[in-house]
């Protein structure tokens, strides 16, 4: 199965020493061909003398795995536990069984394409309330959407036909209708197409997209990824490949009733999303067949199966929890390492090959906040705050712990709004607007901790942040169009060239979240300037960082400024805030204390008292810088 | 982290013992199928879920049968195999297990399930293959010639204890019934069965269902109540049951009930009050009462059933379940004989024109099988009945020899 | 009134399994989905201690308690244990569920897959109160149940050690950081849930028999309460837990049978839309 384990990047993108990436290079470049063989392997299998019994076992784990794999874009892409798959199961199985009841309506085309609007219509229903209000409300919604199943049965029984059940008739293409090799094939081809899709979109921006949407919300807004929207794609995205399950259960069977559609299907999904790995595009195939191999054996134990199945449970989810193909990736990763491929042993501080040292012209823009205040129930955490920030220009705020550094920033990133008082970018107002639109407005920002989300490489990770100014559309990207490979090479292209920059253009084939903090933090800058924005926010940047890390950060600063960008430095490292920046504000206890050059910052008795935590200003400040 | 080592080599032979299990249930073996070889017996049943005791009852019926036939040469000279599958009562498993079956082979005889629903799963493809199936599930749907000419019930269906309720019903002089059913498909069809011969009898029937999953029924009953009918209707199996009487005492209701032909098996002695079945009434086959004259073969064969492994189901379900897996082989194996054939398509048309001998070899029919007849119709595959069979009784318990005892055991 | 009576009494039995989810939550973060299936051993164990020993209803209670805690210990040495260490938290879902199957198989096993009565120690004579009647075991229950909750939602507010469980729950490592157990905590947190499985088990028996497909009928309604009180309040999965048994109850009476679950699922959506956090779910979290 190693050959199938899925991998965040693109065929060509083999680096030698990828002792950290996510699946050894050696195993990369033949992957597509392989899939596509074992497609058609399993495809033709019937006519090389499979029997009925594997082969409906096979429909099965195909059926299963589509589930699995609605399950995971939602649960391991972007975080969300969602389980009302077995509700778009079940839609899907009963739009077939009413079009061919009650309407005669057989052709499978005509009902997988019914099924994927009513899976997109149904998704919206169900995911808006519940993605608006975030994660408990989302799991608990579908939990309850499962469990009324056989309500809804019941209470539209002359669509469904109740308790009763409804028997579609068999499905037909072209109008002939299919036999059980036909629809063996039938359903095996669009598992495998539903998996190139999945792939397709996953292993592009969008998948990285979402990614990053799991890890941290507030850094996918920072990107001016609509959070709210984004959640929206993956959640109806994951619902297709579920109510495509039901339609290919109810050709299968020929039969459904409420009975089948269960909590415990439900729980079923989960455990192979989680044995097979939820982050995993392919281990929903590998979960799905371990769960229904499982299931389908275990009831020849008789009166021991349930015993045996939650045994069976217990012990693959304590040993597999971070599914299979982590195990398998792990294992692989030791082989590769074991054979001599050495990990990258510690990289090599080389400006040198920065490539050309060119940003081109930013558009930046003047930032100015006018008596901006905050207050968290009667905690005044900023008062009357006006400063500005002009474009070609370095703008320091500094000022002691909990002096109102970061509130400030976060009031003008949108993540808090303002009691009273503006933000203008440009002479535009923001304040108040929600951060993905403060991001696309031109604002980009670093974050005191770095937010790397995992399980994507550096130059990927530089990459989202391009993903809203160099949009590629979903379509485009699922049909693999030229512009969909243009925009791919171009963002590597960008992302490789950015880190050039910073020097830390090795780096960009690891895993991002292997990278130790100051290197996290040059990739932010390089993430940051990815998006071409107006605006550069930079939140305790400094901090963490080695000398050649900071000479590199610091070179990027001033190349951002010469390049006319706007650079906001938010430090507590005195000698680099002297030493860049243009203009300096001091902030003290929520308020304004001073505003002036390096020089007479320097200069000035209060910062001075302030910083070196004289007696007069207590004994609050200063630890850190 | 050694235990973790450990815990993953035991997965790993779990896993892989699943599956050369699996592989070696499928692949290999030797092909059983129709025509040769041993006659085999599938049977699809629940033998982990709630249902399971009365899987253990018709196995350990199966098996003495299979004994008593094989010992006298086999069906048509062909050695009985039986051969169970845990279908959990869940119809998309059933189809699984009767594929993995099918794949080695057709079996020649299949018992399709132990309810309605698995049997209705099953029944598609057994008809397509042309498989012989015997099976006691009630559903009226299932007694379709056109559409399952291989199938044929022994037990009789459903509807046939109805007769019997509306007899009594209007000796009594029911104006209005009422009926508390189970809100799955049993119930359901339960219920429709009821509800035509009652109406036609100029009855007024008002009716409330309950969620499977119901752990009280206080607000059914109290609907109920609130239309003032003249008795109940009960439906339901184990746990529903004991709700439902339960809650009829608790409101303080104790008009006549009565047990449909689910309720009526289901064991509640010593688990209700006295005051939980004052006016409580269950409906029980004549020939599974004690003291009914019963067939002079009976008492030699529960004997063999006392000394079978599932001798512990006897007195919890009744020697009826045995007798019915029991008597569908001694029947197909009597006409295998009698046709001189074991080939499921033959047998099926000459089930259809049976007539039942003067000294069956089954058992549990009554003294002459006069009390369930075997006598199809190319129109009817289940079997004859009449209202006499059936009789109201007080709840009892079976006794060792598992024949019913009205008010045994409170 | 009668029809309010047993829709307290089930919502009684729902409401002790949305607390005892609740007591884990609380101080692990786990779901433990097994919650309703000790109980539903606890009741097998009553039966044993009452009808096989013939112990008398006051040992009964407490062995029942003990040794359901203790099945509640061994839970969490095999099932939650081994993943506190790693990533992704939905496998303790997964492992929670194994072992509530694995004790509905037990059960099976050992005491069939029929119903089983557990003697009450009170008369099956229903009682008259307030216009309407109830078995006077669901009135103990709903009474005992009723307290329970209460008294943990001021136990964990008022005292240190419900306090740490708070705290717990919020942030896992910062609690580790200012010297909890965190560890201690869970694990007590597992025995405390199973004991009170055991405790109530005799009056959970008491309205339903003992049955092993009771654990499976409850972990869902118990979840219900959730969703509708708010996770991880005590306070919440009590009245959620009632909330919903009343609901069902008057809706089956009055409206239809294939009724209620829709119209808890209505119920549901309106406080998802103006409570977001449910009826008595904590303040929304801060962002960055």
């Amino acid at each position: 199965m190693t050959t199938l384990s899925a991998s965040r990047e693109n065929p060509p993108g083999g680096n030698p020493r990828a002792g950290n990436t996510a699946v050894p290079a050696l195993l990369r470049g033949g992957r597509p061909l392989a899939g596509a063989l074992l497609t058609i392997l399993v495809l033709v299998a019937p006519l090389l003398g499979l029997n009925d019994y594997w082969a409906r076992t096979v429909l099965l784990v195909a059926i299963l795995s589509l589930q699995v794999s609605g399950l995971n874009i939602v649960l391991g892409h972007a975080g969300e536990l969602a389980v009302g798959q077995v509700f778009l199961y079940a839609v899907g199985a009963y739009v077939t069984g009413y079009l061919g009841v009650s309407h005669g309506i057989t052709d499978a085309g005509v009902i997988v394409v019914c099924a994927i609007a009513c899976a997109v219509v149904v998704g919206l229903i169900t995911g808006i309330p519940g993605l608006r209000l975030g994660g408990w409300s989302l799991a608990m919604l579908t939990f309850f959407l499962v469990l009324i199943i056989p309500n809804l049965v019941k209470v539209l029984e002359s669509f469904t036909g109740g308790a009763n059940g409804l028997a579609p008739p068999v499905p037909t293409l072209f109008g002939t209708p299919l036999g059980r090799d036909a629809l063996y094939m039938l359903i095996v081809a669009v598992t495998a197409v539903w998996f190139l899709v999945a792939r397709n979109l996953i292993l592009s921006r969008h998948g990285n997209a979402f990614l990053v949407l799991k890890q941290s919300p507030v850094l996918a807004g920072s990107l001016g990824v609509s959070v709210f929207r984004l959640k929206l794609l993956v959640y109806v995205t994951g619902a297709i490949p579920a109510c495509l399950a039901g339609v290919m259960f109810a050709w299968l069977d020929g039969f459904i009733a409420p009975e089948t559609f269960t909590f415990t299907m439900a729980l079923s999904i989960l455990a192979a999303s989680i044995v097979g790995g939820s982050t995993s595009i392919y281990g929903a195939l590998a979960g799905a067949a371990i769960v229904q191999l499982g299931q389908q054996s275990f009831s020849s134990f008789q009166d021991w199966q349930l015993l045996i199945y939650g045994a069976f449970l217990l012990v693959a989810g304590i040993l597999l929890a971070d599914g299979l193909t982590g195990l398998v990736r792990g294992r692989a990763r030791r082989i590769v390492r074991r054979f001599g491929v050495a990990a990258p042993a510690g990289r090599s501080a080389a400006p040198a090959d920065a490539g050309p040292a060119d940003l081109g012209a930013l558009p930046g823009a003047r930032l100015r906040t006018k008596a901006l205040c905050k207050s968290f129930g009667g905690n005044q955490a900023l008062r009357e705050v006006t400063v500005e920030a002009e474009p070609g220009q370095v703008t320091a705020l500094i000022g002691p712990n909990a002096s109102g550094k970061t509130t400030l920033l976060n009031l003008v990133c949108g993540f808090y709004r303002p009691t009273s008082g503006t933000v203008e970018l440009g002479g535009r107002e923001l304040g108040g607007q929600r951060p993905y639109r403060i991001a696309r407005a031109g604002i980009a920002r670093t974050f005191q901790t770095p937010l790397i989300p995992s399980g994507m490489t550096t130059k990927a990770f530089v990459a989202t942040g391009r993903y809203v100014s160099h949009r590629v559309r979903v379509p485009a990207a699922v049909l693999r169009l030229p512009a969909f490979r243009r925009g791919f090479a171009a963002d590597d292209a960008e992302a490789v060239r950015l880190l050039g920059l910073l020097g830390i253009a090795d780096v960009a084939d690891r895993e991002v979240d292997s990278l130790p903090l100051g290197t996290r933090r040059l990739v932010e800058v390089a993430r940051a300037l990815a998006a071409r924005p107006a605006v550069f926010l930079f939140d305790e940047v400094g901090s963490g960082l080695d000398e050649g890390d900071l000479a590199g950060l610091e070179r990027a600063i001033r190349m951002i400024r010469d390049a006319g960008g706007t650079v906001v430095l938010v430090e507590h490292n005195f000698p680099l805030v002297l030493g860049l920046a243009d203009r300096i504000h001091v902030l003290s206890q929520g308020g304004l204390l001073v505003s002036g050059t390096p020089a007479e910052i320097q200069a000035d008795p209060r910062v001075l008292a302030e910083y070196t935590g004289s007696n007069a200003a207590g004994k609050t400040i200063g630890s850190e810088g | 982290m050694l235990a973790l080592k450990r815990g993953r080599r035991i997965l790993g032979t779990m896993v892989l013992g699943t599956i050369v299990g699996t592989a070696a249930a499928c692949g290999g073996g030797s092909a059983d199928s129709a025509g040769s070889g041993p006659f085999v017996f599938y049977v699809s049943i629940d033998t982990s879920g709630p249902t399971a005791v009365l899987g253990g009852g018709l196995l350990a019926g199966a098996r003495t049968a299979i004994k008593d036939i094989n010992a006298k040469g086999g069906i048509g000279g062909r050695q009985i195999k039986l051969e169970v599958a845990n279908d959990q009562n869940n119809p998309t498993k059933a189809v699984s297990e009767l594929q993995r079956r099918l794949a080695k082979g057709k079996p020649d005889l299949v018992y399709p399930g132990g309810s309605s629903a698995v049997s209705m799963s099953m029944l598609p493809i057994l008809t397509r293959d042309k498989v012989l199936s015997v099976g006691a599930t009630s559903s009226i749907q299932l007694n379709d010639p056109k559409k399952f000419p291989y199938h044929f019930g022994v037990t009789p269906p459903s509807s046939a204890y109805v007769p019997t309720f509306v007899q009594l019903a209007k000796e009594k002089g029911y104006k209005k019934v009422a009926m508390i059913y189970s809100d799955d498909a049993t119930g359901q069809s339960s219920f429709k069965q009821y509800e035509g011969p009652v109406k036609q009898a100029g009855i007024e029937l008002v009716s409330a269902s309950y969620d499977t999953t119901a752990l009280d029924m206080t607000p059914q009953l109290q609907q109920l109540r609130a239309q003032k009918p003249d008795a109940l209707i009960v439906n339901g199996y184990g746990t529903a049951v004991l709700y439902v009487l339960r809650g009829r005492a608790q409101i303080g209701w104790t008009l006549p009930s009565y047990g449909d032909q689910l309720a009526s098996p289901s064991p509640i002695a010593g688990k209700v009050t006295a005051a939980q079945i004052k006016n409580y009434q269950v409906i029980m086959q004549t020939s599974s009462l004690v003291g009914d004259r019963q067939h002079p073969g009976l008492a030699p064969v529960i004997k063999e059933f006392q000394t079978s492994d599932g001798a512990k189901f006897l007195t919890q379900t009744g020697v009826a379940v045995f007798t019915t897996t029991y008597d569908l082989l001694q029947f197909v194996a009597y006409e295998a004989g009698q046709e001189k054939t074991t080939d499921g398509q033959k047998l099926a048309k000459a089930f259809e024109k049976f007539k039942t001998p003067a000294n069956p070899p089954w058992v549990g029919k009554g003294p002459n099988g006069e009390v369930t007849k075997y006598e199809y119709t190319p129109s009817n595959h289940f079997p004859m009945t009449s209202a006499t069979s059936f009789k109201y009784v007080q709840p009892g318990t079976y006794d060792a020899d598992g024949f019913y005892v009205p008010g045994k055991g409170y | 009134m009668t029809t309010i009576w047993a829709g307290l009494a089930t919502g009684a039995l729902y409401s002790l399994v949305a607390i005892g989810y609740n007591v884990v939550l609380l101080a692990s973060g786990v779901v433990n989905f097994a919650n309703a299936y000790l109980i539903m051993i606890g009741t097998f164990l009553a039966y044993v201690c009452l009808v096989d020993w013939g112990l008398p209803v006051a040992a009964a209670i407490p062995l029942t308690g003990l040794a359901v805690a203790v099945i509640a210990v061994v839970e969490e040495r095999i099932a939650i244990r081994p993943l506190l260490n790693r990533q992704g938290g939905h496998a303790a879902l997964i492992t929670t569920v194994g072992v509530g199957t694995l004790l509905g198989g037990i059960a099976a096993k050992v005491w069939g897959t029929e119903p089983v009565r557990v003697p009450s120690p009170f008369s099956a004579e229903p009682l008259t109160l307030l216009g309407g009647t109830i078995q006077r075991n669901d009135l103990v229950l709903i009474l005992l149940v009723l307290a329970l909750g209460v008294g943990l939602h001021l136990w964990s507010r008022r005292t240190l050690l419900g306090l740490a469980s708070l705290a717990t729950a919020e942030n896992r490592q910062a609690a580790q950081a200012r010297g909890l157990n965190v560890r201690a905590l869970g694990l007590g947190a597992f025995a405390l849930a199973g004991l009170i499985a055991g405790l109530f088990a005799v009056f959970v028996a008491g309205r339903t028999y003992a049955h092993f497909h009771l654990g499976e009928t409850l972990a869902l309604f118990g979840f219900v309460a959730i969703a509708i009180g708010g996770s991880g309040s005590q306070l919440g999965g009590l009245i959620g837990g009632f909330a919903i048994g009343l609901l069902y109850a008057v809706t089956a009476r009055y409206v239809g049978d294939s009724y209620p679950q829709i119209v808890v699922f209505a119920v549901f959506l309106l406080i998802l839309l103006t409570r977001p956090r449910g009826l008595f779910g904590g303040a929304a979290e801060r962002q960055v």
